[in-house]
């Protein structure tokens, strides 16, 4: 038990002091931040919307003329949530016209 | 990992697991303590059971207060710590970094779409390959590296059966379950190699998809993910 208190005092110490770098981590990362709409532990949902979310985008921007590029930021976050074996069956799905949602 | 000469837990690797040591430690004592106190006060008034008619003649306000306080205050110290564990484990959803762990029929599959894309299976080591120094049944071929000091967001999922990806030393375990996106938090404090199994049984080879967990600097890890 000694040993857990002193390794607790060490972690937490450390993680305040390498907390500074961040900033870095941040320059090379960028993930999926957190969705106030799925808060749960099962993400799933939050996956189909966000791709969902990035064909509609694209259709309407392509409808419209405007430049896709802002739609790049759903593509990064279903890409980096859903398992690439789902994207593969969502893709399929859209290709057949089956897709469980209007895009 | 766990030896047949360990008497304790896994030393914890992150600060979750840390706390529920100390918080397991704690409650011994107490239950240790109950124990004790209650084997000696049966001990004593069956041995003395003569002089028992003290309290049929005589009351004792005090002692009473004493019985019906103490219990509820051994609950109070159980019950504090073990709520604050409970929500400090829940956690939030955020993370600087998105790991999937697909279990399949029978081993994990990683992916990772951040920086760079990779997708790569873990198989266990089979018996002739193993190297002198390695742990039977619980080395894999491609070990997933993360980095350490960063909140990863673990996305656990399967593509057949229920299965668990589960990391001993930072008290983590959550099943893999087909259709569903299970997340949770790693921050490890420490680099190092961390070692788990399937921990739900999911067929014949069950005990042979096991989990091989490396944590590295953020230097190495960029190095990792560049050469991969």
């Amino acid at each position: 038990m000694g040993a857990s208190i002193y390794f607790i005092l060490v972690s937490v110490l450390n993680y305040s002091v390498k907390m500074a770098s961040m900033e870095e981590r941040i320059k090379y990362f960028r993930t999926t931040p957190f969705d106030p709409r799925f808060p749960q532990c099962n993400q799933a949902r939050h996956c189909f919307q966000d791709y969902l979310d990035f064909h509609r985008c694209e259709k309407v921007m392509t409808e419209k003329g405007k430049d896709a590029a802002p739609c790049q930021w759903f593509k990064m976050c279903y890409e980096s949530l859903c398992p690439s074996e789902w994207k593969d069956r969502f893709d399929s799905w859209r290709e057949e016209g089956i897709f469980a949602a209007k895009i | 990992m766990t030896t047949y000469s360990r008497m304790q837990f896994l030393d914890g690797a992150n600060i979750t697991s840390s706390g529920m040591i100390i918080f397991h430690d704690f409650a011994f004592s107490i239950l240790m303590f109950i124990l004790t106190f209650v084997i000696f006060m049966s001990f004593i008034s069956l041995s003395t059971y003569k002089h028992m008619r003290l309290f049929k003649e005589y009351s004792f306000n005090m002692l009473e207060m004493i019985w019906t306080l103490f219990p509820a205050l051994v609950l109070l110290a159980l019950g504090v710590p073990s709520f604050l564990m409970m929500y400090f484990l829940e956690g939030e959803l955020k993370g600087d970094l998105t790991v999937k762990a697909v279990g399949h029929q029978w081993f994990w599959s990683y992916e990772g779409n951040d920086l760079v894309s990779f997708d790569f299976d873990s198989y266990m080591k089979l018996d002739d390959s193993l190297s002198m120094g390695d742990n039977r049944v619980l080395e894999v071929d491609n070990s997933l590296v993360l980095p350490m000091m960063t909140k990863i967001r673990m996305i656990i999922t399967s593509t057949d059966v229920l299965h668990s990806w589960a990391l001993p030393s930072m008290c983590l375990k959550m099943d893999a379950i087909p259709g569903r996106l299970n997340t949770m938090n790693i921050i490890s404090l420490y680099p190092g190699s961390f070692y788990g199994q399937c921990s739900e049984i999911c067929g014949i080879n069950h005990s042979f998809m096991p989990i091989h967990v490396e944590f590295v600097g953020w230097k190495d890890y960029i190095k990792n993910l560049t050469s991969m």
